[in-house]
């Protein structure tokens, strides 16, 4: 029983001896903790032992750093700003190429062949108008070749091999002359091109003025895209173990 | 007051000022790291790691013990880089080759090459014990030991009671020194 109280006296003091040893007991319990201590070699012993340990953690000097922790200002907002003003730059070119391409379509800019036929002049003739003009031109001049043919046949001898043969018309009918003449070729020619949006780079022609914008600003497009996407993609991966931080080591 | 033009000069958004505070507590912070992670790179990152949370909390400090606020964001870090590492558990410490012993250095008076070795041996020796304690009570016993500070700080430190740290610094101790004595470095 005085042991087990002996233990009990001992456990306590002991977990008062780091206190003891930083000086943080107040006068009475110094003084219960010296008068136990007078009296217990185990618990001499034990202070001893947690002193010299303390002494040791006390002699150890503080690493120097590796380098120094300073913080310095990245450049974010820089990057920031340029990389808005190219992608600013890249919708607008992109708004540019969409507005001239609408007003293609919809004919909106003068001197400019529409893609639809609607958007033709109407002083221009479409092929089929052409043709017929020449035809009825034809017929004005060279009479109506129907009504000779009849005719003609009617003439024409029966052949050796009988009534109801074909026969090839007999010389002197007139037939339409569908050769085209010079100036209505150079008319039909340039109805075609309108027609077919020719302009184009089929054949090595001549790109039209604005055929020309759609094609400068296309390449603008991709390029300030290109790069956006590059610029873009790097400030993501080279500042992913900095995400998010505006402050980097100096 | 130094520290305090300092605090109040960051505060206002001025690095210049707070790079002045890095540079008054940087080995401080560093060497509780070091401790703490008994890693060189990995305190590296969590010193690094500390600084900048702080820069960016700075505001919300309102006064009181700095240097106990910046360890706390340090021995947090510290927490979470101990658990990370708890998950991904990279080897035993005893692997770790001689090149990545932490040099200890022990204060010593003027002493005999002989004595010098000793002193070096024993300071890793040290380190080494310290690596053994549970993660609480390393933290107290690095604080208390090695940076002087009170247990009210330390308390402040690692967010618990004052009979806590009490409890915690009391424990570590003696684990520390049973370490010793099975290593034979103590002496009695």
């Amino acid at each position: 029983m005085f042991g087990l109280s002996r233990k009990t006296e001992c456990d306590k003091i002991r977990g008062k001896l780091s206190e003891y040893i930083d000086k943080r007991l107040d006068a009475v319990q110094q003084e219960r903790v010296e008068a136990h201590l007078r009296g217990c070699q185990a618990c001499r012993t034990e202070l001893e032992s947690l002193q010299s340990t303390v002494n040791l953690l006390h002699r150890v000097t503080l690493v120097p750093v590796p380098h120094s922790f300073t913080l310095a200002e990245a450049e974010p907002a820089r990057r920031r700003i340029a990389l808005n003003v190219l992608r600013g730059a890249t919708a607008f070119a992109a708004l540019a190429l969409t507005i001239l391409l609408l007003g293609d379509l919809f004919s909106f800019f003068g001197g400019v062949a529409p893609l639809g036929r609607e958007a033709l002049p109407a002083s221009a003739p479409t092929l089929a108008e052409s043709r017929d003009q020449q035809l009825s031109a034809a017929d004005e001049t060279r009479g109506a070749p129907t009504e000779e043919i009849g005719g003609a046949l009617e003439k024409a001898p029966t052949s050796k091999y009988g009534e109801g043969a074909v026969q090839t018309p007999a010389a002197g009918v007139l037939q339409p002359d569908l050769t085209p003449v010079p100036e209505v070729a150079a008319e039909e020619k340039e109805a075609t091109e309108r027609e077919f949006g020719l302009g184009s780079w089929a054949g090595g022609r001549i790109v039209g003025p604005l055929r020309g914008i759609h094609v400068v600003l296309l390449g603008v497009v991709a390029v300030l895209g290109g790069i956006t996407a590059f610029i873009s993609r790097r400030q993501r991966s080279g500042a992913g173990d900095r995400e998010g931080r505006r402050i980097k080591n100096a | 007051m130094e520290e305090a033009r300092l605090i109040r000069g960051c505060q206002a958004g001025d690095l210049a000022h707070f790079n002045g505070l890095v540079e008054l507590y940087q080995q401080q912070v560093y060497n509780l790291a070091l401790r703490m992670l008994h890693d060189t790179e990995a305190a590296e990152d969590a010193t690094q790691e500390a600084f900048l949370l702080a820069y960016r909390a700075i505001k919300k400090f309102r006064g009181g013990n700095f240097k106990a606020w910046l360890l706390h964001i340090t021995a947090n870090v510290c927490r979470d880089h101990l658990r990370s590492a708890r998950r991904h558990p990279i080897g035993s410490l005893d692997d770790l080759g001689p090149d990545v012993q932490i040099q200890t250095r022990l204060t010593g008076l003027s002493e005999s090459p002989e004595d010098y070795a000793l002193r070096v041996e024993l300071g890793q020796v040290i380190n080494s014990g310290l690596a053994t304690l549970p993660p609480d009570q390393r933290l107290a016993v690095i604080l208390c030991d090695i940076h002087g500070l009170t247990y009210e700080e330390i308390a402040q430190v690692a967010a618990c009671s004052v009979g806590t740290v009490r409890s915690r610094i009391s424990r570590g101790r003696a684990r520390l020194r049973d370490y010793l004595l099975r290593h034979g470095e103590l002496l009695p």
